[in-house]
Parts: structure tokens; sequence; C-alpha cells
């Protein structure tokens, strides 16, 4: 799988090819505009990284450049910006998904995966792991080809670690991500684990193939067994 | 006291003082020019007795039709050598057809007679008639120096207040200048003065809203700069803990690290968002069910906060619905019920009211009031070390009242804080 990051900040762009090459995916970059029109003239990748502040030109008007030449790649827009209008512009001119600094690299790559899985025409539509498999949009999960039932808070929280299968999660990650954007700075994650807790009693129920581990007091990972 | 009463008083004393002497002076000069007058003519009067008596003639009557009399006594020698001569006085002497004694000029002189006799003759004539000549100059005078006086001020006054009327424009915008406003004076007046200030003033605001401008912007822009390189930390962190060489006693120091960028980078979206809405920029307003946000959000936290074992509860005595901005109006409720349960102790309790135009959370912790002229402040925190609190709740919770029109209150009453949020009209009442 090739990816094309075009980011000026050269620090980041460094970050990010790391962990990206870490994930076994082929990456080129471009630290500006003109060059990232270059290789986007010349080659196809399957995801391309956008930031929007470029030094010679602005991020957006290359995304209409590249929508003009109609070709196949899903792409996402990295960028300081934050607003909501930010967000609409970007997806109303054909990103696939919009990322605000600072994020997760494990985000990222998760992102990069569900693009790349809704590019592919009758791709498949379930994240799996082990013998687990979750469908996003029903809200399904089957272990072993057995449907299971899942609170919304379990289904969130299963969701989130296989999306993400292998990465150090922590409690303040998940906090942010499932019970929203102000509870990652509580004095007490005590509902997190009790959430994690009442998730691996079911998967171990199911005979799952897939644990959730504590890493050295610091956090999660989901682990095939 | 205003301008024009300070400059009439500082005239009318030195006016005052120089028509005094003006008048005093001319009195003077009038009443020394009369006397001549009167002295020549009893120069002449005696000269023409001395002539008569010298040649023998008779003397004209003591009593002439003027008034005017004399009379002579004969002297020694002695006396003669002795006399200083010509000399002038004023006296009172009886006139016979006025049967009263009436002031006159009085004129003494010394001759030698004929015969190697002396004589001192002494001539007067009445000068009531010229001391009521004199008063009544005098009294016109007077009264046409008042007039003139009145005059001169009135006139000064007018010319004054008209004159200062671009003073005041420029009192009168400076007063109601609000800053952000980017109100330019206008003035229009042909006075160099007052043109040069018009100049200044104007160029002063100019420099009072870039400044302003700039400040506004500044904690906007700063937080958007930090965000680059604070991701770009957190990654590295990130990164770096994938490496599966590292000991656990690194690791342990990495997620410490982890955790003091998580909290950089939320401390610097907090800012971000105080800034933006110090900044109107949440423009959008929609229907907002106020109810619906805290039961939800109620909901969420006593979840998460569950092992505090605190007590809440919501009382709807009615419904809050208000067209707002969405994103604000959660944040207002999010910050209002975390604070609530975060600054509450183990088993402690919240009661939250809420009415079709007020919102109240009251809820036990502290034992003292809280400090209200410092509690709205951004980074002011009741208890210095506490974690997981940036301080900043509140003032977002004040910035988001004022850009929405609403009212924030705080008080401590049977020991529970209590925080009110109201409509303006409600503060009325």
């Amino acid at each position: 799988m090739k990816i094309l990051i075009i980011e000026d900040d050269l620090s980041f762009q460094e970050i990010l090819r790391k962990a990206l090459e870490q994930e076994r995916y082929i990456v080129e970059v471009a630290p500006n505009y003109r060059t990232g029109l270059i290789k986007l003239s010349d080659y196809t990748y399957d995801c391309i990284l956008l930031d929007i502040n470029l030094p010679d030109g602005n991020g957006l008007s290359l995304l209409r450049e590249l929508k003009a030449m109609k070709k196949a790649g899903s792409l996402i827009i990295i960028s300081a910006r934050d607003t909501i209008e930010d967000k609409v512009e970007g997806l109303d001119l054909g990103a696939d998904d919009y990322l605000a600094k600072p994020f997760h690299l494990a985000e990222l790559l998760s992102r990069i995966k569900s693009v790349m899985r809704r590019g592919n025409q009758g791709g498949d539509q379930f994240v799996r792991y082990g013998n687990v498999k979750v469908n996003p949009h029903t809200f399904d999960v089957w272990v072993a080809d057995t449907k299971i039932d899942l609170s919304r808070k379990e289904f969130d929280t299963l969701l989130y670690f296989i999306q993400r299968p292998t990465r150090l999660v922590s409690k303040t990650m998940l906090a942010e991500a499932i019970w929203g954007d102000h509870f990652d700075d509580v004095d007490n994650y005590d509902f997190v684990y009790a959430q994690i807790k009442n998730l691996r009693k079911r998967l171990a129920t199911c005979n799952a193939s897939i644990e959730i581990v504590a890493v050295y007091g610091m956090g999660y990972k989901l682990i095939e067994n | 006291m205003k301008l024009t009463t300070h400059a009439i008083r500082n005239l009318i004393l030195p006016l005052l003082l120089i028509f005094i002497a003006w008048a005093a002076i001319f009195y003077v000069i009038l009443s020394d020019e009369l006397i001549d007058e009167v002295d020549d003519q009893l120069e002449v009067y005696s000269e023409q007795i001395i002539r008569r008596f010298l040649a023998g003639d008779t003397l004209a009557n003591s009593v002439g039709g003027s008034n005017n009399t004399y009379y002579m006594r004969p002297i020694s020698e002695v006396e003669y050598q002795h006399d200083s001569g010509v000399e002038y006085e004023f006296k009172d002497i009886y006139i016979e057809s006025r049967r009263e004694a009436e002031p006159a000029r009085v004129m003494h002189t010394i001759f030698e007679g004929a015969n190697d006799d002396y004589w001192k003759l002494t001539v007067m004539t009445p000068v009531y008639e010229r001391n009521e000549v004199i008063s009544t100059i005098l009294i016109a005078g007077i009264i046409l120096l008042v007039v003139m006086l009145l005059v001169i001020i009135g006139v000064f006054a007018w010319v004054f207040v008209r004159h200062t009327q671009p003073l005041y424009r420029v009192l009168g915008h400076l007063d109601n200048y609000t800053i952000g406003k980017r109100q330019p004076l206008h003035n229009d007046t042909d006075v160099t003065e007052f043109q040069r200030l018009n100049k200044s003033v104007n160029a002063c605001i100019n420099r009072i809203e870039e400044a302003y401008e700039r400040e506004r912007r500044f904690i906007g822009d700063a937080s958007h700069e930090l965000q680059t390189p604070l991701a770009i930390c957190q990654n590295r962190i990130e990164l770096m803990m994938e490496d599966d060489t590292l000991t656990e006693q690194q690791m342990i120091e990495l997620a410490k690290m982890q955790q003091t960028m998580g909290e950089l980078i939320r401390l610097n979206k907090t800012l971000l968002f105080l800034s933006k809405i110090e900044n109107n920029q949440f423009i959008e307003h929609t229907t907002v069910d106020i109810n619906a946000k805290l039961r939800l959000q109620m909901e969420t936290l006593s979840e998460v906060y569950a092992s505090k074992g605190i007590t809440a509860n919501l009382y709807e005595k009615g419904q809050w619905v208000l067209g707002a901005n969405d994103e604000l109006m959660s944040s207002l409720v999010s910050n209002l019920l975390r604070n609530a349960y975060l600054h509450n102790h183990e088993g402690g309790c919240i009661d939250v009211y809420i009415t079709h135009d007020a919102l109240s959370i009251a809820n036990t912790g502290d034992d003292a009031a809280l400090d209200t002229t410092r509690l709205f402040d951004r980074f002011y925190k009741a208890h210095h070390n506490k974690k997981y609190s940036n301080g900043l709740g509140l003032s977002i919770v004040k910035a988001i009242c004022e850009a929405t029109g609403l009212t924030i209150r705080y008080s401590y009453e049977g020991g529970k804080h209590i925080f009110t949020v109201g409509t303006s009209e409600q503060k009325k009442r």
C-alpha cells in the first residue's frame, strides 16, 4: 500500500513516515504544493495525507486539482485548523476524512485503514481481528460466527480496540474516545477500568481468540491469543 | 468649575481693577483741571483788586454778583518778610444768599501798598456748583464703566462658549467611546489647535484599536502556533513507546511524559476555545434545549464519577429552550456540572434546578465560600495544586454567558456552592 504525505513541516513529516513504515506501508513525501502536484500527476497512491497550510499554496486547491484529475486514492486532510467550517469545506471538496492536529498516531492509522476499506468497492465492511468481527454500521458483533450482544459502551470500547490492534491505548485516550471530549481530564479513571473489566469478561466467556491486556499500568492493548 | 466660568472670573477681577484705576485717575485729572481753572480765576480776581486798590479806585463790592468775596488786612513788614506768599486752600465759608456755610476755594496773597504799607489779601469763591458738576460726571462715568464691564463680559462669554464647542464635542466622543467599535471623531472646526486635537485624538484611538486587535488575536494565534509542535512532541513519544527494547522503567517515564503532553494539549485547546468565544467566532444560533443537555451530561457524569459516591438530583421546574450556539451551551452545562463533581468531596451531593429561564447548580465541597472577586479570572484555582483543573473552566462559563447575553452568579449558602445562570432581564427583577 502506497501512501503520499504532503506536509511542509519536516519534523512532522519524518514522524508520519516512521509510523507508517512501521505498519509496512510504502511512503512517499512532498514538502510543498509544487512537488505534491508533480507527484500526484505522475503517480497513483492508495492514500494521500494532505496538510492544508502549505508554504506555496493552499492544500484545498491541491485537493480540487486532484479531483479534477479523477485519480483514485483516498485522501485525508491533516491540519492545525480545527473549526467546523474548515472540516465541512474539506469534506465537501471531496476529502474522505479530516484529522486535526494534534492527533494520536494510532488514530491516524485507524483512519487510514478506515478510508481505504471504504474506498474498496465491495470491500469488507467488517473490522476483523482474531475470530471476532464487528460491523461498525450495524453494531453487530460476531465471535466465531456467533452473534453476541453488547451494551452500547461495551461495543464502543471493543470497536475502538479492534480498530487499533496491538497498539497501546491509554485510559485517557479511551475516556476521550468513548465518553467524550471532556472526560479525559477527570481525577479518577475507575469508570474506564470498570468498562474494560466487563468487556474482558464477555470476550472470555464467548471464547474470543483476542484479549485485552493491561500494559505496565499505563493502558491496554488488544492482542491475539 | 467650568472653563468659561474660570475665564470669566479671571477676566472680571483685572477688568474691575483697571476700570477702578481708570475711574480714579479720570476723577483726579478732572478734579485737578477744574481746580486749576478756579485758581486761575481767583488769581485774575486778586490782581484786579490789587490794581484797583493801588490806583485808589473804589473797590468792587465785597459781595459781587458772582458770590466771590474778598477781604484785606494790613500786615507788618516782618510778617511780609516771613509770609509764604501765594497760598491756595479749601475752606467752608458762609454764603449769605444760601444762609449756610458752603465749601469754597480760597487764595491768600501779600502785596506792598503805595505808602510802604503791607497788605494780605484773601479772595474766595464758592465751589459747590463745580463739586456738583464733578459728582455728576463721576457718577455718569461709573455707570458707563459698569455697563461696559457687563457688556464686555457678556460678549466674551458668548464668544468663548462658541469657540469651545469643538472641545466639548471631543469630550463627548471620548466619554461615549467603546473599544472595538472603531468610531472616528467628526469635529469640523477651523481653529488650528482644535484641528490638531482632532488629529491627535483620532491617531490615539487608532493606536488603541490596533493594540486591542493585536491582543485579542494574540492568544488565538499563539495557541494555534503551539498545536503543531505539541502534536510532533506527542507523536514522537508515541513512536518511542512502540519500541519493544525499552525497559519497564523507561516505558513508565514515557507514559508520564505522555500524560503531561496530554495536559499541555488540552490546555492549549481550551485557550484556543476561550479566545474564539471572546472573539465572537461562534455565531451560528439554533434552538437549544438546556434540559436535554443537563439530563445527558448528568447521566454520563454519574457513570464517570461512580467511585466518588456523589448523589446528584435534577429538579426540572420548567423547560429552558433558547436561541444560542449549540456548542457553547454544551460547554457551559458541561463545565458547570464537571466542576460540581470535581470539587465535591466523597459522598457529597449536587442539586440542579432548572426553570424556563434559569439554571442553578448547588454542590457540597469546600467549607468556605470562594473568592468572588477572582473566581472567574483566568487560571484562578481555589486550590493551587489541584490537578485536572486548569483554572479556565469558569472563565469559559463567563465568556459564554457574555457572548450569549446571559448572567452568572455565585453564592455560598447552607454549606453549598451555588452557581446560577440566568437571562439579563432576570437580573433587573
